[in-house]
């Protein structure tokens, strides 16, 4: 049997982030509280090894409110398996995780 | 919001050109969002914007991400310095630094170069060893005078007598070497000046105030004033004229001076006997020995007492000689060390190739090479400029302090690189890492202890005992085989931000 993918506690935390509703970068960063240089490298590691997936928002739909598209990310099912074994690791890390997001800003 | 997107531009150029387009537009697409919150929710002042930027300047370790893998880039900076041209590379630059900011070596350069006089083999250079005494100038340089026409085997004598003076220079005052010296000095000695003139017999009477300075001197601190001949500079409260400059290449024997006058008559001025001396320009055809036996003779009926003739030759490249012939000394007793605590290790498990063997006593002997190099350099260059620095002038103590400095220095050297030789891979010649202390300290007796190291690269392991039980034990080196591979293969990045 494959043994369970093993992750550092930033990334579980912000997988734990993300799965609370938070999916954009300076969304999570506020949410964590971990500096940019912390998170958007994490987010690229995360996104390498497919726990998270990163798509564009709709274009047309930033073009007509007249801003520039953001990049949301989303977990994968590894992700969510990952996250499931790091909360075992880390029982603290509920503690540290935001709450769940209401809406979208 | 400019200051911003400067910041994400300069971070852009980080990131691989592909990627690069699609990066910046996430970034400014968060910046963007990011403001128009601040604004919209009226929380727009300077410690937001000041926050903001600060968030921008993670944009730099994202990009950084980009280009660089970060498991390769740490494994990198644990591996680089292990590699044998990282150790040969540090030390060639820590030799060339050296090198350049004691200005090329002069010293050592001075030390190689032909003297810069006339028939130098002809010249010989009488000093005085005692340390307590002192001379009396006047009578120096009177006893000088007589002592070259009245020899039969030099055409002529001059007398110098140096001390450090204090010199006052467009940028303060400085403490230099200056010399008193016979008017006949370098016309004995056979030089030119570079600008102006030199000192001439009549120049006791005509011109007494009157200096040459050294070619250093006036292209360091005068910042090379062609209308220096003719000024007058202060020379321990006194006003002197300039009448020349010396040659680039003029050095005097010992020490550094850089500003040359004539004797003063009519005062009693005394100096140390060590700082004190004559040069002589010896008839063709005569021999040291035999100006020897006739000056220590002069010199002895005057009240002199150990005095000493040498040749200028003998005398400019014996430090040198010296230097040079311990570092060919050390070279070949570190190799003869090398081979028998080495050696042994290295042979008992593997047979080298040739090309391996030499590929290690090649990287041995050129770091050993470097390395007493740099002593070399340190040694004969540093101590003199400290004096310089300290004292204003090169203290007596510079030489026997600097040839002690050279070995003690030499000693070190190749000490360490023995030990570094004895931790490197024999294969690769990477240095050895992953130290493991294996044993038990107490089971000494009834089996083996001590420190296991290995190459990084897989090629084999080194076993040091703890404590030698017979002088015939060495480190033991194994090779390892195929099978053990896997075990030093890059793994795959993990998660750890």
């Amino acid at each position: 049997m494959e043994s369970a993918v093993k992750i550092s506690h930033t990334s579980a935390l912000i997988l734990q982030t993300i799965s609370s509703g938070y999916v954009y970068g300076f969304d999570i960063m506020e949410a964590t509280g971990l500096p940019s240089g912390t998170i958007y490298p994490a987010l690229r590691r995360l996104e390498k090894d497919s726990f998270v997936r990163g798509d564009w928002e709709d274009r047309k739909a930033a073009i007509r409110q007249d801003r520039p598209p953001r990049r949301y990310y989303k977990m994968t099912r590894q992700g969510k398996d990952a996250l499931a074994g790091a909360m075992e690791r880390y029982p603290l890390l509920t503690r540290l995780a935001p709450q769940e997001k209401v809406a979208r800003r | 919001m400019w200051q911003c997107t400067a910041l994400l531009r300069t971070a852009s150029l980080l990131v691989p050109r592909p990627e690069r387009a699609s990066w910046y537009k996430e970034w400014y697409g968060e910046i963007w969002h990011w403001l128009h919150f601040l604004a919209e929710s009226d929380r727009l002042n300077t410690q937001s914007v000041l926050e903001l930027l600060r968030h921008c300047w993670g944009a730099f370790p994202d990009a950084a991400w980009h280009r660089f893998d970060r498991k390769k880039t740490v494994r990198a900076f644990e591996e680089v310095p292990r590699d044998p041209r990282f150790c040969l590379g540090a030390i060639g630059f820590a030799f060339v630094f050296l090198v350049l900011i004691t200005g090329l070596a002069p010293t050592i350069r001075a030390g190689f170069r032909s003297l810069p006089f006339q028939q130098p083999d002809r010249l010989a250079y009488l000093s005085f060893q005692s340390n307590f005494s002192q001379y009396d100038e006047e009578y120096l340089f009177r006893n000088v005078g007589e002592w070259g026409p009245g020899s039969k085997s030099a055409e002529s004598a001059a007398a110098y007598s140096w001390r450090p003076a204090a010199l006052v220079t467009p940028d303060g005052v400085l403490r230099r070497n200056t010399a008193r010296v016979s008017p006949n000095m370098f016309e004995l000695l056979g030089n030119k000046a570079a600008m102006g003139r030199l000192f001439t017999s009549g120049d006791t009477a005509a011109c007494p105030s009157c200096v040459v300075i050294s070619h250093g001197l006036w292209s360091d601190e005068f910042k090379s004033d062609k209308s220096i001949v003719g000024k007058t500079i202060t020379l321990d409260d006194h006003p002197k004229t300039v009448i020349g400059v010396l040659p680039e290449n003029f050095v005097f024997i010992y020490p550094e001076v850089s500003v040359w006058e004539l004797p003063h008559w009519g005062y009693t001025s005394h100096n140390l006997a060590w700082r004190t001396g004559a040069v002589l320009r010896m008839k063709p055809h005569v021999s040291l020995a035999l100006t020897n036996d006739e000056f220590r003779g002069f010199a002895r009926k005057e009240g002199y007492d150990r005095t000493q003739l040498e040749s200028f030759n003998s005398r400019a490249h014996q430090g040198t000689k010296l230097y040079l012939f311990f570092s060919v000394l050390s070279l070949f007793g570190g190799i003869a060390l090398g081979s028998s605590r080495l050696g042994g290790a290295k042979t008992r498990k593997i047979k080298l190739s040739f090309a391996h063997t030499a590929r290690w006593w090649g990287f041995f002997a050129g770091k050993t090479l470097l390395l007493l190099a740099i002593c070399f350099v340190g040694a004969l260059e540093i101590t003199g400029r400290v004096s310089i620095m300290m004292t204003g002038s090169v203290h007596p103590l510079v030489g026997p302090f600097s040839t002690w400095l050279f070995l003690v220095t030499a000693m070190i050297a190749l000490s360490w690189s023995l030990h570094d030789q004895s931790r490197r891979c024999r294969l690769c010649l990477k240095r050895l890492g992953n130290e493991a202390s294996v044993g038990m300290p107490s089971y000494l007796f009834l089996g083996w202890w001590g420190t296991e190291l290995v190459c990084s690269d897989g090629h084999g392991m080194l076993h040091v005992p703890e404590m030698k039980s017979s002088w015939q034990e060495f480190d033991q080196w194994v090779s390892l085989d195929e099978s053990w591979k896997p075990l030093f293969e890059t793994e795959e990045p993990v998660h750890a931000p």
